[in-house]
């Protein structure tokens, strides 16, 4: 399980960065003098790793904030993943108020801030699988996409649930040519949305969500390919038809589930590999990016061949 | 010896190797230094690819940029020594530049077989059956490959006029090469392009001249201009 509930405060908002970090170097140099000490710890490292299960959450190492903030992919900016973060810099994302209506008893307008206190957000270490073929360990901070729902008592009509990024190229430069038909649009169905894996992230290592990942409030969809996970929300709605969602406009090859599948093919070719950022060698992809057993039930019956 | 300094002044042998080499090291110690970003294999990967398309295109350039000198030296008036006047030093550049393309290819190969196959049979059969990009990038190579086999004077000799009926397949090969590139790339981004107007340059240059044959041997395919045929003495035509 890569779901990790640590206490409410986290040790990094009461130590300071520099000597919460200044204590692994500590740690590492104090690990160090001893060259018999340390090959006994390395031993017993090796032990450690034989006994570990590959898949699970213990085998994921976190990937660095720089490799986080400065791969990324957001067609906003640009379709260069190593443009965006430079061209980020521009968007303040403050004031931003998130629209929630449709098929809900209460259509509200939710300020950042404001939604932030309401719902404490927690650290969730989460895989994010590429559908270009590269994947990362990401520790979000956020709260689960099911609390902000239940502010709005959706009704029993709404089966989908619509998310749309903002729009607008005085800030996202990149939508100042129809590489995508803007604006940016993603879609769940209410079971998907439901699910406690299923996040609305604000922050990354304890930080504010940088804009290069989608300040100030992103999706995120573990187990799904990563353009599933829209970025810079401005609304979400509730509907009963299955909505027409970005990619799948561009691209036949791009389904609505988008579901991390290693035995089918998409637009992209093959993706039965996967390049692990910070591993050089490509490494298996699993079926629903490794989660298979917190959400292969909501496809019970439903063919994975077929519906992409 | 591959690259026979006999056909080309040591000089120019030595910069054309040593700017050929210049990617290769200047990845190798980006990568050795920890300056290769955050996705090496990517970058490997992405940069001798793109430099064996580029070094491609160069090698078919030359044809082209010789005609295109001697027109000029020649509307100028320029004078020349009699062994740079038919600019023959830039064909002479051909091949090490067509090697350089071709080694650039096969550390791309090499890398995409390593790191992302990791050398397994199966995952190539896989990327074979739905990544139409890699079977093409598969067949360029394969076309490249007798190429720089054949590529000594040994071989030029021992073929006859049958070596340039064989080297016609660059052009086959730098087409797939760029059907590689356009399929493998995303939406949005329009690199491919860029290198596609090039070829389509370079090759409808050759067709605009007509030596460019519709089947291999029909005609010259190297740019070279053809010898013409023996005339008839002056004397001959009198009588």
């Amino acid at each position: 399980m890569l779901i990790r509930h640590p206490p409410t405060v986290r040790a990094s908002e009461i130590t300071p960065e520099a000597a919460y970090l200044g204590r692994r170097r500590f740690l590492r140099n104090a690990g160090l003098l001893g060259a018999g000490l340390w090959t006994g710890t390395a031993g017993a490292q090796l032990l450690a790793d034989a006994a570990t299960p590959q898949a699970g959450a213990s085998a994921d190492k976190p990937n660095t904030w720089e490799e986080i903030t400065s791969y990324n992919n957001f067609y906003e900016y640009s379709s260069d993943k190593r443009a965006v973060a430079t061209l980020a810099r521009n968007l303040d994302p403050h004031p931003w108020a998130i629209r929630i209506e449709g098929e809900v008893e209460q259509p509200r307008t939710i300020d950042i801030d404001q939604l932030l206190r309401q719902l404490h957000p927690q650290e969730r270490i989460l895989r994010l699988r590429c559908v270009e073929g590269w994947s990362m360990v990401i520790p979000w901070d956020g709260v689960p996409l099911a609390d902000v729902l239940r502010l709005v008592q959706p009704t029993s009509r709404g089966r989908y649930v619509r998310f749309v990024s903002l729009q607008d190229p005085a800030r996202f430069y990149g939508q100042r040519h129809a590489t995508l038909p803007w604006p940016y649009t993603e879609a769940l169905t209410i079971a998907e949305a439901m699910h406690p894996l299923t996040l609305i992230a604000t922050g990354l290592y304890g930080k504010p969500l940088p804009n290069q990942n989608g300040a100030p409030l992103r999706l995120v969809v573990p187990w799904k390919y990563g353009f599933k996970s829209i970025k810079s929300i401005v609304s979400i709605h509730f509907e009963e038809q299955q909505p027409h969602t970005t990619w799948p406009q561009v691209s036949r090859d791009y389904g609505f589930y988008a579901n991390v599948n290693p035995n089918v093919a998409t637009g992209r070719g093959s993706q039965s590999r996967e390049n692990r950022i910070g591993e050089l060698h490509k490494r298996q992809t699993l079926l629903f990016n490794g989660y298979a057993s917190e959400v292969a039930h909501l496809y019970r019956g439903l063919d994975l061949d077929k519906y992409i | 010896m591959l690259i026979s300094s006999r056909h080309l002044p040591v000089f120019l042998l030595s910069t054309a190797c040593i700017g050929l080499a210049l990617p290769l090291v200047w990845t190798g110690t980006a990568i050795l230094q920890g300056r290769a970003g955050v996705n090496p294999l990517e970058l490997l990967i992405r940069e001798s690819g793109s430099w064996a398309l580029r070094l491609l295109l160069l090698a078919l350039a030359i044809a082209p940029a010789r005609h295109a000198g001697m027109r000029l030296a020649r509307s100028r008036a320029w004078h020349h020594g009699k062994r740079t006047a038919d600019w023959n030093w830039l064909i002479r550049l051909r091949r090490p530049v067509g090697l350089a393309a071709f080694a650039y290819a096969a550390v791309h190969l090499g890398l995409y077989a390593a790191l992302d196959l990791d050398f397994s049979l199966h995952e190539l059969l896989i990327d074979l059956r739905d990544k139409p990009f890699i079977a093409t990038g598969m067949c360029s190579f394969i076309l490249l490959a007798p190429l720089a086999v054949t590529s000594t004077d040994g071989w030029m000799k021992r073929l006859k006029r049958n070596w340039k009926r064989l080297h016609w397949l660059v052009f086959p090969a730098a087409i797939l090469a760029e059907i590689h590139f356009f399929l493998l790339s995303k939406n949005g981004v329009t690199g491919w392009a860029v290198y596609g107007m090039v070829l389509a340059t370079l090759l409808g240059h050759r067709i605009f001249r007509g030596r460019f044959p519709v089947l291999p041997g029909q005609d010259r395919i190297d740019g070279t201009v053809a010898e013409r045929p023996p005339q008839p003495a002056p004397s001959e035509i009198r009588n």
